[in-house]
């Protein structure tokens, strides 16, 4: 498979210079290494401008209803676990309509990838706040500002027991595709967040984190055993005291005594979720991309299939017949 | 299975049965508070019943609460049993004979007319001796009442003879008012024995030989202490009879239909069919899955059909409503599909408990744009099981999602029916995965019928997207206004080819009269027994009861055409002219005669109301009698 083979006869219909286009980019390149055939990859999605994604992959697909997606990937993943199912979604279409589903598709672990197009704006119905704009957004349906706090995707996601999380830019395909492989890889509902930028109605929302003059400062990127280290000069790290992080300066303070990134550890991860705020503002952290945690636990398919063959076992497999002259049958002579 | 053969225990009951009355059919109620068992002593009474080659139906009083306040005239619980001689097909109306646990609980069913002056009260006397005044005061007032209305009062001490065998008379109470009233209607003890060891099959032996013995205890006293009982002959069948409820029906056919998941929220009254079905279901390979919310479990189901299984979902009013945006999708995406939809009392929470058949339009129009599918409803509860079979073909063979319709009287009802032969033709064949042909679009459709094949996902070759947005046959979004137009076309031509191969309704009586009545879904019982009844009395009335709601079935015209009047009973809500601001133009009509009208040109009146009662035949037989006479 080559990744031109991933694309299709549909033209491409975002709007010139949106992020989306680099997403699809990297996904098609990224899923040839993966080892699969097109017919067993399904591309689900719900509504909104990152959902017809599924029309640009030559690959089986869903376009569904708004925020539905995982409802319907989580049927078809318990009857065919063997297919490399794949949603894709957005900060309204997951966050907001489709609230529900998601945290429920993470508690349950069904083996699916779930890619967050998040651009903090409603594009596709022309320029609302969404789920995860700032407070003060305006907007035309908030001409005087949101009065909304928005969500944190990472502690949202971690809140409802996600066993994988990880956070990258649509302007930075090397990493964009280095997550997509890490959560390909990870066994269970692998949720990725990704900056992507509508240059439409929210233009330059990451820009202090994506454009090169300011990236090195504003964002930290944790790889697996690596201390947290970030600054234009790598002059700066973290450091964990008891459960407080503390910026500190790499100058005064060993790499060995850096907090170490290790994506297993759940309470760390929780901690580097809540790096959130803007990392321009006083006392604030940078940024985290990069894989935050992961963790093994039995998928939904997985379980779902054992229990029915568990069933089958101890109950020998069911003779319908049998069930149906059971108890209340009988015969009137 | 657990049919296991009786020893004789030496509790066989000793009392003799004599004088008894031969009667051809009964109706029988227990009432009490929530929890004291009624229902599953009236379940027990029918299912012996039926065993025994009775007719049997059950209708089951349900209050709102789980546990409403003790001795409350809202509260009250209880069952409905109907036995004859025949076949059983609806409630009947006056109840024969009541057995209540307190005074308070029958209030409500006097008000809704249950009982007749002569209906035998057996009651709970041990409120007449209660330690607090107004209690034994509410009593003696209500005793009274009860006798005043012409109730055949008989104060019973159903407590004091379960204290002599039981510590908590509470526990097992239930069990001795089944053998006082296995006494009293001449039920094979046999097969009482039977079934209560089938009630308790999971608990001790000692539970078990403590409820035997306050069964027998329940029916020696009936015939030592009541001057009265009665045989129900019964049928000689030769074919092999299954008992069960409605949504139990739905079960079985959902696994004799070969249908692999179910995917569910819980509602009221239709979670039990998901309950029964999950007894067995992985037995038979499987799933039941309960979703997050209604939306997600028809969500599940759509994921699960796409990928080439086939999948139900069950619901009610409330969450019909909620699925209505993915209905919607299954049938703009030709997603094959089975919707169980037992239907209860709307609109909103509405009559969660009670019996309507007030979605029958939502089920037919209730999706934004033009959205055919393929709606019908059961009448029987034999038909609850078939109907899931002939559902899961249709959804198939016309790759459509296909609704079918029951309702709290189906869901709860009992009644035996011959035992179903499993034939393998019943099942779904097994996903086709060899590659797809080339150039064979995703929606190739047949310009006469409609309908196409899908590809399903690992099928080599066959790569498209699904999609609710408007589409070609390669499933490629519209941008072309014709698209729309076509697809649209194609998608309600499968109606029409289905509509071809239906039958026209069979009449019930002549072919032309002065009335002909249209019912659908529960109510059958009742109308052919009242139409039956004005036949006797020489009345020129007919009757037709309709399966397929959309499409229609075929020739409705011309049989209307052949009576002077034409009217639907249903049981959901319509105006009465007279009534205030009521006029012939502003009047609303129930569903099913709206949809007639429209459907016919004919001028078709209708007789319905909202109660939340099933239809009673004295009811359908009064409507029949006056209208004839107009």
């Amino acid at each position: 498979m080559t990744s031109k083979q991933l694309e299709t006869d549909q033209e491409v219909r975002w709007c010139p210079g949106c992020g989306d286009y680099s997403i699809l980019k990297q996904v098609q390149n990224v899923i040839p290494e993966l080892g699969l055939k097109r017919e067993e990859i399904v591309f689900v999605s719900g509504i909104g401008c990152s959902s017809r994604f599924p029309y640009y992959m030559n690959t089986y697909g869903m376009h569904s209803i708004h925020g539905r997606a995982p409802s319907v990937v989580s049927g078809l993943k318990a009857v065919r676990p063997e297919l490399s199912v794949w949603i894709i979604t957005g900060d309204g279409d997951s966050m907001s309509i489709g609230g529900n589903h998601l945290i429920h598709m993470l508690r349950r672990n069904f083996d699916t990838n779930i890619l967050l197009f998040n651009n903090q704006i409603y594009g596709l119905t022309k320029g609302q706040y969404s789920p995860t704009s700032e407070e003060g957004k305006m907007t035309k349906s908030t001409p005087m500002g949101s009065l909304d706090h928005p969500f944190n995707p990472a502690a949202l996601a971690l809140g409802a027991e996600a066993t994988f999380f990880a956070r990258t830019m649509d302007r930075d395909p090397k990493h964009l595709r280095d997550v997509l492989k890490v959560a390909n890889d990870h066994k269970g509902a692998s949720l990725v967040e990704i900056y992507q930028n509508c240059n439409v109605f929210n233009d330059g929302a990451f820009f202090g984190m994506t454009d090169k003059d300011t990236k090195l400062e504003q964002t930290l990127f944790v790889e697996q055993g690596k201390p947290l280290i970030y600054g234009p000069q790598r002059e700066w790290g973290i450091m964990l005291d008891g459960l407080t992080p503390r910026k500190v300066s790499t100058s005064e303070v060993s790499a060995n005594d850096l907090w170490i990134h290790d994506d297993r550890d759940r309470v760390k991860a929780n901690i580097l979720a809540r790096f959130f705020g803007d990392p321009m503002a006083e006392g604030n952290f940078p940024r985290p991309f990069g894989v935050f945690y992961q963790a093994q636990r039995a998928t939904h398919d997985d379980l779902i299939n054992a229990q029915v063959n568990r069933a089958k076992e101890a109950l020998g497999a069911g003779d319908l017949d049998k069930l149906l002259s059971g108890r209340n049958t009988w015969t009137i002579a | 299975m657990e049919n296991q053969i009786i020893e004789p225990s030496g509790l066989r009951p000793m009392g003799t049965r004599k004088n008894s009355k031969v009667v051809d059919q009964t109706v029988v109620e227990i009432v009490s508070d929530s929890g004291e068992g009624a229902q599953k002593c009236g379940q027990s009474l029918g299912s012996i019943s039926a065993k025994m080659g009775n007719g049997v139906w059950t209708v089951e009083i349900i209050p709102a609460e789980i546990q409403p306040p003790a001795r409350s005239r809202e509260g009250a619980s209880g069952i409905r049993v109907r036995i004859g001689s025949k076949k059983v097909t609806n409630m009947g109306n006056h109840a024969n004979l009541v057995v209540a646990l307190n005074e308070q609980v029958l209030y409500g069913r006097l008000a809704q007319d249950a009982y007749k002056e002569g209906t035998v009260l057996l009651i709970e006397n041990k409120w007449a001796n209660h330690e607090l005044e107004h209690i034994r005061n509410q009593y003696a007032e209500a005793i009274t009442e009860f006798k005043a209305q012409g109730l055949d009062v008989r104060e019973i001490p159903m407590e004091t003879e379960c204290l002599k065998l039981v510590r908590d008379a509470q526990k097992g109470k239930n069990m001795w008012v089944l053998g006082m009233l296995c006494g009293i209607y001449g039920r094979d003890m046999e097969r009482a024995e039977e079934q209560v060891r089938g009630i308790f099959r999971k608990k001790s032996e000692k539970i078990i030989s403590s409820n035997l013995e306050l069964l027998s205890a329940g029916y020696d006293w009936a015939l030592n202490n009541l001057e009265f009982n009665y045989e129900i002959p019964a049928m000689k069948l030769d074919v092999d009879q299954v008992v069960m409820n409605g949504n139990e029906a739905m079960s079985f056919g959902t696994m004799a239909a070969g249908i692999e998941l179910c995917s569910m929220y819980p509602i009221t009254p239709a979670t039990s069919v998901s309950h029964h079905l999950a007894e067995n279901f992985e037995k038979v390979g499987g799933i039941v899955h309960q979703a997050e919310d209604e939306i997600a479990a028809i969500g599940f189901a759509i994921g699960a059909s796409y990928a080439g299984k086939t999948a139900l979902t069950v619901t009610s009013g409330p969450g019909l409503a909620l699925k209505t945006e993915f209905i919607g999708l299954a049938v703009m995406a030709e997603i094959p599909l089975v919707i169980i939809n037992v239907q209860r009392g709307g609109p909103s929470t509405g009559l969660p408990t009670k019996v309507e058949q007030s979605d029958m339009l939502a089920a037919i129009y209730g999706e934004t744009g033009d959205a055919p599918k393929i709606v019908f409803a059961a009448a029987t509860i034999e038909e609850c099981f078939h109907f899931v079979i002939l559902a899961r073909k249709l959804a198939e063979t016309f790759r459509t999602p296909v609704m079918l319709l029951s309702d709290t009287n189906l869901a709860t009802g009992v009644q035996p029916f011959p035992r179903p032969k499993i034939n393998s033709e019943w099942f779904a064949s097994p996903i086709d995965q060899s590659a797809w042909k080339e150039g064979v679009g995703a929606f190739q459709w047949s310009a006469e019928t409609g309908i196409s094949k899908r590809p399903i996902p690992g099928q080599k070759g066959g790569m498209y997207t699904l999609t609710g947005l408007a589409h070609d046959e390669k499933s490629r979004v519209a941008y072309d206004p014709d698209i729309n137009q076509r697809s649209a076309e194609h998608r309600s031509r499968k109606m029409a080819a289905f509509q071809q191969t239906l039958k026209r309704p069979a009449i019930n009586g002549d072919a032309e009269g002065d009335l002909l009545l249209v019912g659908w879904g529960s109510t059958l019982g009742a109308i052919e027994e009242a139409v039956a009844k004005a036949q006797e009395e020489g009345l020129k009335v007919s009757s037709i009861h309709l399966r397929f709601l959309l499409p229609l079935e075929p020739g409705l015209k011309d049989i209307f055409s052949r009576f002077k009047k034409v009217v639907t009973v249903e049981l959901n809500y319509s105006d009465k002219v007279g009534d205030p601001m009521i006029t012939s133009e502003n009047r609303r009509y129930s569903q099913l005669a709206w949809y007639l009208r429209a459907h016919t040109l004919t001028d078709v009146d209708c007789f319905s109301n909202v109660f939340g009662q099933p239809m009673s035949p004295a009811k359908v037989l009064q409507f029949i009698q006056n209208e004839v006479k107009k």
